[in-house]
């Protein structure tokens, strides 16, 4: 026998990789022929209930955790707005430090400017948020919550507290609360601005195609609720928050 | 079974995966419980093996064909054959145990017999009647083009155990293109 060099023994190993590959694909030939053969018998086959139920949960929950990432992209982009524009308000401020008055009423109109994009909405002066507030903080929270929607998840961060609401589906409910100071810049572009009572005080209502927001406050809470279902449901959500 | 899953995250995997359940769920049923007798256990291969497919959706193509149809075969016929194994008590050597052999990765020479390229079906029948798992282990590896890492994944076995069979399955295919008797004793 020929002792083949590497480059031979390369094109051997193709030529029976080739082959196996051939002899593969026949195989599954082979398994067709035998199934069509077998097909009556096989359609008549009966999945147990529990196998199809497995199967369908499977889909539910790989539905829904691809449901909860796009909603946080959602909210993430309106996020990476917000932080653009907080950016701008820092170096407005710095500015101001130094200014006159007349340049200060200058910048404050500059601001004005940008809000026909992104509206701002801040209840009182950072500075007058101590530590009364933090005391004062109870667990607000909406008491109405719309049939269908559940607890998503609920985050916590210093006094900011937001609760993800989910009906399972596509349907989604943000709500926020934060101290009175906390500065909010929502996404106004292209959107309806409009003012309305909520529970006799003034609030925002933003309506949007992709989805609503409502922003009001008490006299210690900020929030806001952003949904995509009905702006009558957002309200009543909003008429409801009590102190757990 | 427990649900610790590879979720689907894109819509048209996920429809993939639910016209694969539709169209092959009961043939994977079927196939499983012909070499299982027993309604629980194919039913487990079978949640096995759709887990698996998840993993592999993007190798699908086309879902309604005869090379996707013939995949689901060999990965539920070979994840219940290890479970079968498992069960049976054998007298040979079992799979584990001689991992350890030193196998000729290399591909044998085709210069002491003839590769008959007219004859590919008789050839994988006789293949497969030897021992299906021989062919099916042949079929991942140069038709589907699996790595032997994946093909253990796939039907829940070791690494080795993939090198072993693919090795007899090898040997198995010389023996046949030199029309020589197969001694099935010295394989198992």
């Amino acid at each position: 026998m020929i002792k083949p060099n590497n480059d031979n023994e390369d094109k051997l190993q193709n030529i029976m990789a080739t082959y196996y590959s051939y002899i593969g694909q026949s195989h599954v030939d082979v398994i067709n022929i035998d199934l069509e053969s077998k097909e009556e018998e096989i359609n008549s086959v009966q999945i147990p209930t529990s196998l199809d139920s497995w199967f369908d949960d499977y889909i539910k929950v790989s539905k829904e955790k691809d449901k909860h990432i796009k909603r946080k992209k959602q909210i993430k982009q309106i996020g990476s707005k917000v932080a653009m524009i907080v950016l701008v308000i820092s170096i407005s401020l710095t500015i101001l430090t130094f200014s006159v008055e007349a340049i200060r009423v200058k910048v404050l109109n500059l601001f004005i400017e940008i809000n026909d994009k992104y509206s701002e909405f801040k209840v009182a002066e950072i500075d007058e948020y101590d530590n009364d507030v933090v005391q004062r903080a109870g667990d607000y929270e909406p008491m109405y919550i719309p049939e269908g929607f559940v607890i998503d998840h609920t985050e916590e961060f210093n006094d900011i507290k937001t609760i993800e609401f989910t009906d399972g589906d596509n349907g989604f409910i943000v709500f926020e609360r934060a101290p009175n100071g906390t500065d909010y810049q929502f996404d106004t572009e292209d959107a309806k601005v409009s003012e309305i009572l909520v529970k006799g005080t003034k609030g925002i209502l933003i309506e949007k195609n992709n989805g609503n927001i409502l922003f009001w406050n008490d006299e210690e809470w900020s929030y806001f609720i952003l949904s995509d279902i009905e702006l009558k449901i957002i309200i009543q959500m909003a008429e409801s928050v009590e102190k757990k | 079974m427990l649900a610790i899953l590879t979720l689907i995250q894109d819509e048209n995997s996920r429809n993939k995966l639910e016209e694969i359940y539709h169209l092959y769920g009961k043939l994977m049923y079927y196939i499983a419980y012909d070499i299982l007798k027993d309604y629980h256990e194919a039913e487990d291969i079978v949640q096995s093996a759709i887990l698996k497919v998840a993993s592999n959706l993007d190798k699908i193509t086309d879902v309604k064909c005869n090379k996707t149809r013939g995949f689901m075969v060999i990965i539920v016929r070979n994840t219940a054959l290890n479970i079968y194994n498992q069960r049976k008590t054998r007298s040979s050597v079992p799979y584990e145990n001689i991992e350890n052999l030193i196998i000729d990765e290399r591909i044998e020479n085709p210069e002491q017999y003839v590769l008959r390229l007219d004859q590919g079906e008789w050839i994988a029948e006789q293949l497969a009647k030897l021992n299906p798992a021989y062919a099916d282990i042949l079929a991942l590896k140069y038709m589907y083009e699996y790595k032997n890492n994946e093909i253990a994944e796939l039907i829940n076995c070791t690494e080795g155990n993939v090198r072993i069979r693919l090795y007899r399955a090898r040997k198995a295919m010389q023996v046949i293109l030199r029309g020589e008797k197969y001694d099935q004793t010295e394989q198992r």
